[in-house]
């Protein structure tokens, strides 16, 4: 079981590696989107960007990852399977999912990067059923509804992410958040619902000093914008990582996962699934959150209390977070570093193993 | 070529600094100042109600005696807005609330002012319409009340049925409010009485009362009976916050005379005016 799964996640990797100069013009396209197009990026609100055609932008962006999911799909499942009718069934399929007959998209397939998602998953399923007899395929279609049942499950509660917020810790939301980012569906939320942001924003407004803020440590104070550095799983430590070790494929990643937006990173390294990256995803938000629970206990830093862009660049935003403080732009920087360092012995060991597997 | 590597990394650092740094610092402080700017000139506006057969212009004298023993400069007297509410629900404003004033009065009246329970319903409704249209106007989030006789009951079947989440009642002072209409007896409950009990669970926890009570007799003040006033126990003890229930006395405690009696225009100051947030 475990040796069929490392030889399906490899030829995925390879499936995806192939496809990378594509994926890395998707993702850089929609990071100028979301950052400098939305009404809510971080340049558009910056610079009062102001651009015509509102209403086409995000059909365009849509458009983009639905074109980028087809391929994908196509790609997987030929790198998966010799049967030739796999690939045109997982991309018509995966087409058929982003249609239907009300004119909305399919709930399972809103969020653009997520298509890339379902079409890795609809690949996969094209693929085992193009080498299985009859009445194992009935058992495998059994299989794939279920899991098309816990996604769609997984997602719905993502929308619900704000009570999940009230209802787990941060540390667990943070496990969680990673967890999910590796296995490709990157999860990040704003911290607006917070309620515990509302209370320390009020604080802020009445007073000058920020040294009595009532909830100095709290979801918008520790996670985001300052542990979520590149979304969920603090994938900027890892491109990062990547671009000290010289490889070229991380200056291509630099632009989405500034702006926090890690999907190109998980498809183009790809990080997503790799056994090597599950440790730092989960444990590195871990620790700079609990690195900035520290500095904010140590009052090293004031908290984190006026609401940021979610596009806005890790540094930046967390300098600007409090309003401008330069000793939370130094603890951010250590927090980096940190990261950076959690995150450096793991990618070591992924990338001797991708070499291991180019050479074998 | 090192030379020049390290030349295009300090031109891109400063690039960087002067075209996103320095304009994100500026663009944080400017909001920050906007948000804080709103924040201090959040108003927090007294609303008055009048009781059935009155007018927008029933608080004039009340009004007065508050200017006269509160702050005498111009500018720091309390600007005046008043509202009629139609019967088709249309708001007619007179008068406007002064920039700066953080505590302005505002008086919601009603077209239809006659006396009786459905009257009472309905104006509720009424009020529900103006407080929005004012919300959205002026936006302010908290707010005192004041109602006289039936505006009292008027103010509670609001805070019961109508009232959003989204605007907070902090105070409301009852002059003469009769709970139990004119019936003088505990035993007998009117419909309004009994509607007021069923929703009580709906009252804002935080919310403090004050139940004022004229006597001109023992029994009453020569409109409501004492008792009927009394019955406001019931609806707002163990609901609410803090329920106080004052009984004044003396030649200006009849009825229609209790909105300029100086006690209660004292109460109003050392409960109303001062600010808390």
């Amino acid at each position: 079981m475990m040796r069929r799964f490392r030889a399906w996640r490899q030829r995925l990797a390879q499936a995806l590696v192939t496809l990378r100069p594509l994926i890395l013009v998707v993702g850089g396209l929609d990071a100028i989107y979301q950052a400098a197009i939305r009404r809510d990026g971080f340049l558009t609100q910056l610079y009062g960007l102001q651009w015509p055609l509102r209403s086409v932008w995000p059909a365009l962006d849509s458009l983009l990852w639905l074109a980028l999911s087809l391929v994908v799909a196509a790609r997987v499942a030929t790198a998966l399977t010799v049967a030739p009718s796999a690939p045109w069934l997982a991309a018509a399929s995966q087409l058929a999912m982003a249609i239907n007959l009300r004119g909305e998209t399919v709930v399972l397939a809103t969020s653009g990067p997520l298509r890339v998602f379902m079409a890795i998953v609809l690949a996969t399923g094209w693929a085992a059923f193009s080498r299985l007899p009859v009445a194992r395929a009935h058992a495998w279609s059994l299989g794939a509804g279920g899991v098309f049942g816990a996604f769609g499950l997984a997602q719905g509660l993502s929308q619900l992410r704000f009570w999940w917020q009230l209802a787990v810790p941060n540390a667990w939301w943070a496990w969680l958040s990673g967890g999910l980012t590796w296995l490709g569906g990157a999860i990040i939320s704003q911290p607006t619902a917070d309620p515990n942001a509302a209370t320390n924003l009020a604080y802020a407004l009445s007073h000058q000093n920020l040294s009595g803020v009532p909830r100095p440590v709290t979801f918008s104070t520790v996670f985001l914008p300052l542990a979520a550095m590149g979304g969920g799983g603090a994938l900027l430590a890892l491109v990062v990582v990547l671009l000290l070790k010289r490889r070229r494929v991380a200056w291509g990643l630099l632009l989405p996962t500034v702006v926090n937006l890690p999907t190109t990173a998980l498809l183009a390294v790809p990080a997503m699934l790799n056994p090597w990256l599950l440790a730092p995803m989960l444990g590195v938000p871990l620790m700079i959150q609990a690195w900035y629970a520290i500095a904010l206990w140590g009052h090293l830093m004031p908290p984190a209390v006026f609401p940021v862009p979610a596009t806005t660049p890790p540094l930046l935003g967390a300098w600007l977070a409090t309003n401008g403080d330069w000793r939370t732009l130094g603890v951010a920087l250590v927090a980096l570093g940190l990261a950076v360092a959690g995150y450096w012995p793991f990618v070591t060991r992924a990338l001797k193993e991708a070499r291991d597997n180019e050479m074998a | 070529m090192k030379w020049l590597k390290a030349g295009l990394a300090v031109v891109f650092a400063g690039v960087l600094m002067l075209g996103l740094w320095l304009p994100a610092g500026r663009w944080m402080q400017t909001s920050v100042q906007h948000r804080r700017l709103a924040e201090r000139n959040a108003i927090m506006p007294i609303i008055f109600v009048p009781g059935s057969s009155a007018t927008q212009d029933r608080f004039d004298a009340l009004f007065a005696a508050l200017t006269q023993a509160g702050p005498t400069t111009r500018a720091q007297a309390h600007s005046v807005l008043k509202v009629t509410v139609s019967a088709a629900g249309k708001l007619a404003l007179s008068g406007r609330l002064r920039a700066g004033d953080r505590q302005p009065f505002i008086v919601i009246a009603f077209a239809d002012n006659r006396d009786g329970y459905p009257t009472i319903q309905k104006q509720a409704g009424w009020l529900a319409t103006a407080m929005r249209d004012l919300q959205k106007r002026y936006g302010f989030t908290h707010y005192s009340g004041v109602g006289h006789s039936n505006g009292g009951l008027v103010w509670t079947l609001y805070l019961e049925r109508k009232a959003p989440a989204s605007l907070a009642m902090q105070h409301l002072m009852t002059l003469g409010t009769p709970f139990n209409l004119a019936e003088s007896s505990r035993q007998n409950r009117t419909a309004l009485l009994v509607d007021l009990l069923a929703d009580r669970q709906k009252l804002p926890k935080t919310l403090i009362v004050d139940s004022v009570a004229g006597t001109q007799t023992m029994t009453g003040d020569g409109t409501v009976p004492l008792a009927s006033v009394e019955a406001g126990r019931y609806v707002f003890q163990g609901q609410v916050q803090h329920f106080t229930q004052t009984t004044v006395t003396g030649a200006d405690a009849s009825h229609s005379d209790l909105t300029t009696n100086p006690q209660v225009v004292r109460l109003i100051q050392t409960q109303l005016l001062t600010e808390r947030r």
